[in-house]
């Protein structure tokens, strides 16, 4: 037996994680009232190392979130809003023409705001697909490349995206691989009615919230570090691998209402997902190994966009929601809990 | 170090010990639980046993009855005995062999942990102990297992069965086999083919014969003005008792009866005494005399008949007295103010039957010539026979609506019509003058043909190459001469430096 393997470790690492989070959440809860899950699935993205996004109505605080999450951890922020006339090179970045001393020009390549820490795509539906694809190399290779010149962007890297699910006009529904390039999509719901008083509060004084910076970039990534550790037994990886499985059409382990309903199914990273966030979820419940409660728990979140409902479902009013409480019932149903 | 590690490992195997306890206590439960799971659905499957047995008891049944009466309560206690018997087999065999099938170590862990809401912690710990090599989480998950299972121990395991009772025709078979048993049951009372059972049989219909004419004897005649002719139903089924009761041979009262209903029925009433009477005797029609009679009724105002002669057209009054005479008055009933006698008479009962006479004034029918009507109204009129709705006033092409649906309207319908006549009323009247026709030197034709489709081939598609020769250059007017300079020479230098680098 090796120290590393001596449990006091494990213990003192889970509630580092733990006191960190927290300390991160209720600086984020001093500005944006209520919220908690919202507030909760950005935190377990930022710690997993995935992108999130987040889809709401306007005025529900989507953009609010995220900038006072940038501002809370000491990270490189950015913000990118979307529109229907902006190109890649516009996000990315592009090589213009400098004067230098003593005479001549030479290019040099301006970076654009995609390279940070913590990007905001806002409204990111705005943009054309031509320009979300630019998203797709960052996301997944933490690289840009323009050019010849490819960048590689620093850790900790991840982008927290919003887009409106009403405004239908003058947007571009996200394609395939991009979604399925987000860790979590979360949907913020409008506040309680106790939480209004609190809101009303804060925006219309005089006072002026600070947000104070309660963490860094190497502070998270040793919290990602720790997140990668916890283990995930046999029976867990399993009853993930069912789940992921079951919401492929025409598969082994697909019920009735994926079959009818589903018209593509999760990817190999929806199962990646649910492990990465279950784990964060395992160390906040206080266990130091994943359980099915875990992947229950983010199931919603991790898979809501990954799952395309074809015509049919659209037309009975099925939404990749309700195919998702199919698969959990099925796969416990069938035995696939373990 | 040693002696930490050699802790370890001892609380490591008391964990092992706990969950095996754990898993032996899951067991028994999961065992039970399973058993009355399956309840349901062996009790569904074995319907068919109640189904079968029945129609072996019924087989059995018939086959005593060619043989010998046998004791009907006898029988059917036997029968239910016998006959669950192989049901209830089947079920407990079911039951006991679900029960009886093999929990694994990790489903019985699961039941614990779901049960106690352990979240996994002890098949986590079970996976965990496997594993050769442990690291600082799972050490940790296993510890945090040996605390949870320590406080698991103390508390029960309860039975949550899953019943579900599942949704099955099947409930079917006990109800058809329930109904076998009662047919099997009625066999001997109810048929009886041979010699000293139809010889009881006889005797019993002459008994009920018997008391059929006793019943009628006391009933007379009863004849009543409000009386309707419903009351004749009981006597027809009272006839047909009769006729069914004697099996064919009818009685000499029956025959009697036979006998005096005639076609028109008029001497039914005296002999047997029968409400039917009663419904002649106010004068409704007999059955025989309704339908012809209404029939014909129907077929007068249907078709209007040309007046012949003078002798034909017969005053409305008149024929309105002559129906009261004749005692059709088709279910007005008494009530409606006749002031004629309601008891049949002779010539009543002699009007309802079909006279062959009357016949011909069907064949003669015809229908009044239009010519006739218009005569009657002075004048030329239109001829309403042609009257159609008015024409369209929509003066829009069709899109769409024509076959093909390549927008060509084509020639529609006809737009315009002139008059008032023509727009209200749907008459067409001709759009011209009766005349000659203007001998103009245009001649106007419109071809209503409807477009039809071209035929061709269809051009093939093809791989289009990109331009490989000089395509000229590239115009850039908002670069000055300096700036272009400057892009060129950087081109050159990056070009002569990826060629050096692949010299390289």
């Amino acid at each position: 037996m090796t120290a590393a393997s001596d449990p006091s470790t494990a213990k003192e690492a889970a509630s580092k994680f733990k006191a960190v989070h927290q300390k991160i959440k209720d600086e984020v809860s001093r500005v944006i009232v209520g919220q908690g899950d919202v507030i909760d699935g950005v935190l377990t993205a930022l710690f997993a190392g995935g992108h999130v996004l987040l889809e709401g109505v306007p005025g529900l605080g989507k953009t609010i979130l995220v900038r006072t999450l940038g501002e809370a951890v000491d990270l490189d922020f950015s913000r990118i809003q979307f529109t229907p006339d902006m190109m890649p090179a516009d996000i990315q970045g592009t090589q213009i023409l400098v004067e230098v001393e003593g005479g001549g020009h030479e290019l040099e390549f301006q970076q654009g705001p995609l390279i940070a820490n913590l990007v905001l795509a806002d409204e990111i539906n705005r943009a054309t697909p031509k320009t979300q694809s630019a998203l797709l190399e960052a996301m997944q290779e933490r690289t840009i490349t323009v050019g010849v010149r490819t960048i590689n962007l620093a850790d900790p890297y991840c982008v927290m995206a919003t887009q409106n699910p009403v405004e239908q006009e003058g947007t571009y529904p996200l394609p395939e691989a991009q979604l399925d390039r987000f860790l979590m999509k979360l949907i913020v719901g409008y506040p309680e009615e106790a939480e209004y008083g609190a809101i009303l509060d804060r925006t219309t004084g005089n006072e002026e919230m600070k947000v104070s910076k309660v963490s860094n970039g190497e502070e998270i990534m040793a919290m990602r570090e720790i997140i990668r550790g916890v283990p995930v037994p046999d029976h867990v990886q399993r009853y993930a691998i069912r789940l992921v499985m079951a919401t492929q059409p025409h598969s082994a382990h697909a019920p009735v209402v994926v079959n009818e309903n589903v018209l593509l199914g999760s990817s190999p990273r929806g199962a990646q997902g649910l492990l990465l966030a279950a784990k964060v979820k395992a160390i906040l419940d206080g266990r130091f190994a994943v359980a099915n409660e875990d992947i229950v728990g983010v199931a919603h979140p991790v898979l809501r966009h990954r799952l395309h409902v074809n015509f049919q479902g659209q037309a009975d009013g099925i939404d990749s929601d309700r195919v998702i409480d199919g698969v959990l019932a099925h796969v416990r149903a069938t035995g696939g809990q373990g | 170090m040693p002696r930490k590690s050699r802790q370890l490992a001892q609380a490591n195997e008391n964990l092992r010990g706990e969950l095996r306890t754990h898993a032996r206590r899951a067991k028994g439960v999961l065992r039970f639980q399973r058993g009355i799971e399956a309840l349901p659905e062996a009790l569904v499957e074995g319907m068919p046993f109640l189904l079968v047995a029945p129609a072996v008891y019924l087989l059995l049944r018939i086959i005593l009855w060619f043989s010998a009466p046998i004791d009907p309560p006898m029988g059917f206690g036997l029968a239910v005995m016998g006959l669950l018997a192989p049901y209830v087999l089947f079920v407990l065999a079911q039951v006991i062999s679900a029960a009886c099938k093999a929990v694994p170590f990790s489903a019985a862990l699961r039941h614990v942990d779901d049960q106690l809401h352990l979240a996994d912690r002890l098949q986590t710990a079970a996976d965990f102990l496997d594993r050769p090599q442990r690291t600082a989480f799972m050490e940790a998950a296993i510890e945090d297992a040996s605390t949870a299972s320590a406080r698991a121990l103390g508390e029960p395991l309860r039975i949550e069965p899953n019943v579900e009772v599942p949704s099955s025709r099947a409930w079917l078979y006990p109800l058809g086999g329930a109904f076998l048993v009662f047919l099997g049951i009625l066999i001997p009372i109810a048929g009886t083919p041979k010699g000293p059972i139809q010889v009881a049989s006889e005797k019993q219909m002459a008994g009920s014969d018997v008391a059929t004419a006793q019943d009628e004897g006391p009933m007379k005649p009863v004849v009543l003005p409000g009386a309707t002719p419903k009351l004749q139903k009981p006597n027809k089924s009272e006839d047909s008792k009769a006729t069914v009761g004697a099996s064919g041979a009818l009685s000499p009262k029956d025959q009697k009866m036979k006998a005096g209903s005639g076609k028109t029925k008029a001497g039914k009433a005296a002999p047997v005494g029968a409400p039917s009477g009663s419904a002649q005797a106010k004068g409704a029609p007999s059955d025989e005399g309704k339908p012809a009679r209404s029939k014909k009724l129907s077929r007068k105002k249907a078709k209007p008949r040309k007046p012949k002669s003078g002798q034909d057209r017969i005053p409305k009054g008149k024929k309105q007295e002559d129906d009261r005479q004749s005692g059709a008055t088709m279910g007005r009933g008494s009530g409606q103010g006749s002031s004629k006698n309601p008891v049949a008479s002779e010539w009543s009962s002699k009007d309802q039957t079909p006279q062959d006479d009357e016949e011909p004034e069907d064949d003669d029918e015809e229908v009044e010539d239009e010519s006739e009507k218009s005569d009657a109204r002075g004048g030329v009129q239109p001829n309403l026979r042609d009257r159609r709705p008015p024409s369209s006033r929509d003066l829009a092409i069709g899109f769409g609506n024509r076959p093909g649906g390549d927008g060509r309207g084509g020639p529609s319908q006809r737009k315009k019509s002139r008059g008032t006549a023509s727009l209200v009323l749907g008459v067409p009247i001709p759009d011209h003058i009766k005349g000659q026709m203007n001998p103009g030197t245009t001649k106007i034709t419109q071809e209503r043909i409807e477009p039809k489709e071209e035929e061709s081939q269809a051009i093939k598609a093809e791989a289009r190459v990109a331009r490989r020769g000089y395509a000229g250059a590239a115009q850039t007017p908002s670069a000055n001469p300096r700036l272009n300079q400057v892009i060129e020479s950087y081109f050159r230098a990056l070009r002569a430096k990826s060629e050096k680098d692949e010299k390289k």
